[in-house]
């Protein structure tokens, strides 16, 4: 029974008669213990308001549609001329509409809203009375930084666009609400300045977004693979963020920001690498403190993919290549251990993920109990145990310690390092780089909605890189020009295949 | 049709050159001395000399390429230039991937087998190709970034070792060997081959292209200085000079610099591979009429492949194939008579239709 009533396609509308629309709203929500339906009587006519518990703010509730209902001295020919009077001259909320039909109400109640029926009227009144409770506005937990704002994005949709607005206060902004997923009709909004971002790719966005055949959305990681161009790659072309300013200056370059009800996480496109490595402090202080910062970035990420790889091949097969003397140590200490120096690195790298991800899941007391365990029995022990050799530990705790420096890589980086220590292990030097060259073919091949993911440093756009790249130019230089995303495309036809 | 900026085309240029000058057997053709220098000079002018029917094609035919033009005479001819032109480039990848092999076994891995570097290198080859010639191209910036600090770091590592003395002028003392030098300098320009093929995925001007020549010579008679400077007279004894050089190079991390160079030598072959392996791609998409290339792709790196065996496999086969590259035949052939053909064929077309 319920399905026909909340497809929106065969909509069932409501009935003037209240007792056979309470039945049908009973039927709909399975008797659901917190669907709450508070009848009342006004000028001999009977009302009835529908909500659900703890979707609504009772003092809200209270106050805008009991208190007045209870006091009011009205008087009218039918129920419909009632209802029009509560909404016109009674009832003053800010959100308040008439609905039709019942898959229009069931969305309204379970959005927070306070549905009122009456006797006589084929339609209803829908109240905004939202208060369910929700996690306060907090420093976000990723992207944490010194000199920017400390606000993060929370779960709530709505406070989410609000936080942008206060950022962005233009009228360009252009904010588009709509409910996804069948089941879990779960609320999204496409946000861009209409004067900056590409009306096509907009269009485009907003066409994925409805032919999402998802029942249900919990997150906007759902989303990201029907938005991305290219799901095989370890890339990701959906650019994610926990800032409002960071969403709002992405805005500002002309990307499409969508943020997704029920998450503080929300989705920028196009995605590009470089953006990987800029955080809001390299606008905060001085551009040579930004060039030194993302310098280090892009070292710590190579590091991070390569340098176990690296010395591997280098200990089995280039071993002149290393210095005399660090050779000797290094050699001194495999001496005593058990395993191969790649099969070392790649036990090594397993516990290291292993332990990262029990820190990551367990509980923050226990979690502490397994960094010591990490720290101390892993670092320690095995190297005096003779198990592994501590340069190999050294590399891998350095390793794990880069991929830190640039997070939202982290997933790519992990997966890249233990292909680098397959390659150079097996053939060395020639492994990691025929690794290498196709890893970079394959990511110069990628592009976002025209933008090539690479951009600007393939294809090369020298302006792009010494602008906002590699370096951040001043605040007086950047003020001068503007570069959007819409810029960094070619004519479009420049894709691969 | 994918379309990348003449910037792009000419940064994919340089790495492909650069790469060519590993697989360069110095002890057979170079001598020290500035000889080399004016060999480099004159190969370049008569590059530039054979650029000239490529040009004029994307100059009369509106950007496209030789095998557009001559498909719009006879698809008949087309289909014969084609298979042509096909076999130069498929001489070339031969020649390109045996000898990094070669230098790879010789340098970094000398336990790699034939067979194993062989499929290493044509498969990451096929796979830029595959890809696209925009992934190539825009590939080719990293590796020319590699290309210049690797150099940077030899030019900076090197500096006490180098001596003026070794740069007396011993001018051309030795025309057969100049001759020599300069023919084999010629056939490195594989380059040549590509700007036929691909002016017609340029936007704009395709001849902006060219200022790369400038370019590459620069480079490459900045290399030969620092061969010479650092080498000398031992220059004749070694077979890979910049390697040699990389490894008496010593920058605090590494004790010498011959794996990187090796890295960055390997990593620009793969990227000219992919390149002439997109050309047959294009020219087999044109030609056929089908935009999905991707089996004769496959197909054709197998062929490549077998190719590579046969003559990797044989001494005798392996030195006989070397001179006949050395010779510059088939660059020349496929990179200006076959254009030249083009050029006559379409312009006849025209002439038809004016009539």
């Amino acid at each position: 029974m319920s399905d026909e009533f909340l497809n929106p396609e065969q909509a069932v509308n409501i009935t003037s008669d209240i007792e056979q629309n309470c039945t049908i709203i009973r039927a709909l929500m399975k008797n659901s213990t917190d669907l709450l339906m508070k009848y009342a009587v006004v000028d001999k006519k009977r009302l009835v308001i529908v909500t659900i518990e703890g979707m609504v703010n009772k003092t809200i509730l209270a106050d805008l549609i009991y208190r007045p209902l209870t006091f009011c001295d009205i008087s009218c020919d039918s129920g419909k001329e009632l209802l029009s009077k509560l909404e016109n001259e009674l009832l003053a909320a800010e959100e308040q509409h008439q609905i039709y039909t019942f898959s229009e109400l069931s969305r309204s109640i379970m959005a927070g809203f306070a549905v009122v029926l009456c006797e006589g009227a084929d339609f209803a009144l829908s109240i905004g009375a939202q208060g369910f409770a929700h996690r306060m506005i907090s420093e976000p937990s990723t992207h944490i930084n010194l000199r920017a704002s400390r606000e993060g994005f929370i779960e709530v949709i709505r406070v989410n666009i609000a936080m942008v607005r206060r950022r962005m206060k233009s009228p360009t902004l252009v904010t588009n609400l709509m409910p996804i997923a069948s089941r879990s009709n779960t609320d999204v909004c496409v946000c861009y300045l209409d004067d900056k971002a590409d009306k096509r790719t907009v269009g485009l966005i907003l066409d994925r977004l409805k032919a999402i055949p998802l029942n249900t959305v919990m997150s906007g990681a759902y989303l990201q693979s029907f938005l991305e161009e290219d799901n095989s790659s370890l890339f990701s072309q959906v650019f994610v963020t926990e800032r409002p300013d960071v969403f709002a200056s992405k805005l500002y370059e002309g990307r499409i920001g969508i943020i997704v009800d029920g998450t503080p996480f929300a989705l920028v496109i196009p995605g590009l690498f470089a953006e990987s490595f800029q955080t809001m402090d390299d606008y905060t202080h001085k551009p040579f403190f930004s060039l030194f910062m993302r310098t280090l970035r892009y070292t710590a990420f190579i590091l991070s993919a390569l340098l176990p790889g690296l010395y591997v091949a280098l200990c089995n097969f280039n071993p002149e290549i290393i210095r005399s003397s660090l050779l000797l140590n290094i050699y001194s200490s495999t001496q005593t251990t058990a395993f191969p120096i790649f099969g070392e690195c790649i036990v090594m790298y397993i516990l290291y993920e292993i332990m990262r991800e029990a820190g990551l899941r367990l509980p923050r007391t226990v979690g502490h109990a397994v960094s010591i365990v990490g720290g101390l029995v892993i670092g320690e022990i095995t190297v005096s145990a003779g198990l592994m050799s501590a340069p190999v530990v050294l590399i891998i705790a350095a390793t794990g310690l880069c991929s830190f420096a640039v997070p939202d890589l982290y997933d790519s980086c992990m997966f890249l390092r233990l292909v680098f220590i397959l390659a150079g292990g097996i053939f060395g030097l020639f492994g990691i780089t025929v690794a290498g060259v196709i890893l970079l073919f394959r990511l110069c091949s990628k592009s976002a909605y025209g933008v090539p993911y690479m951009s600007p440093f393939a294809p090369i756009k020298p302006k792009g890189i010494i602008r906002d790249t590699l370096v951040r130019m001043g605040w007086r230089f950047l003020s001068k020009s503007d570069i959007t995303a819409t810029e960094l495309k070619g004519n479009g036809k420049e894709d691969n295949k | 049709m994918n379309k990348i900026n003449s910037l792009q085309l000419a940064v994919t240029f340089i790495i492909t050159r650069l790469s060519a000058e590993m697989l360069l057997i110095p002890g057979e053709l170079i001598k020290y001395g500035p000889n080399r220098f004016y060999a480099i000079l004159f190969a370049k002018v008569i590059v530039l000399l054979l650029y000239l029917p490529a040009v004029f094609i994307t100059l009369r035919f509106k950007g496209d390429n030789f095998i557009t033009a001559t498909m719009r005479r006879s698809p008949l001819l087309a289909g014969f230039l084609g298979l042509l032109f096909t076999m130069g480039i498929t001489c070339i990848i031969a020649d390109t991937v045996i000898n990094l092999q070669l230098y790879i076994t010789d340098t970094l891995l000398h336990s790699l087998l034939l067979i194993t570097g062989v499929i290493m290198i044509i498969f990451a080859g096929f796979y830029g190709a595959y890809k696209g010639v925009s992934a190539v191209s825009r590939t080719s910036v990293f590796a020319l970034c590699f290309f210049i600090l690797l150099i940077v770091l030899i030019i900076i590592t090197m500096m006490p070792d180098m001596d003026m003395v070794y740069l007396y002028p011993s001018f051309i003392e030795d025309g057969e060997y100049f001759i020599q030098s300069m023919t084999a300098e010629v056939s490195c320009n594989s380059e040549l081959l590509m700007f036929a093929v691909l002016c017609a995925n340029v936007r704009q001007k395709p001849n902006k292209t060219l200022y790369y020549l400038l370019a590459v010579f620069v480079l490459l008679e900045v290399i030969n200085l620092i061969y010479n400077l650092v080498l000398g007279p031992f220059l004749d004894a070694l077979e890979y000079p910049l390697y040699v050089i990389s490894s008496l190079s010593d920058i605090v991390i590494f004790q010498r610099l011959d794996g990187i160079d090796a890295i960055v030598w390997l990593f620009a072959s793969i990227i000219k591979i992919s390149m002439l392996l997109v050309c047959v791609k294009q020219i087999y998409s044109t030609v056929t009429k089908k935009s999905g290339s991707t089996m004769f792709l496959a197909v054709f790196s197998l062929f490549c492949f077998g190719l590579c065996m046969i003559i990797g496999n044989d001494r005798i086969i392996y030195n006989s194939f070397q001179k006949f590259m050395n010779t510059a035949l088939p660059i020349v052939f496929s990179g200006a008579v076959i254009p030249l053909i083009a050029l006559i064929a379409g312009k006849k077309r025209k002439e038809k239709k004016d009539e």
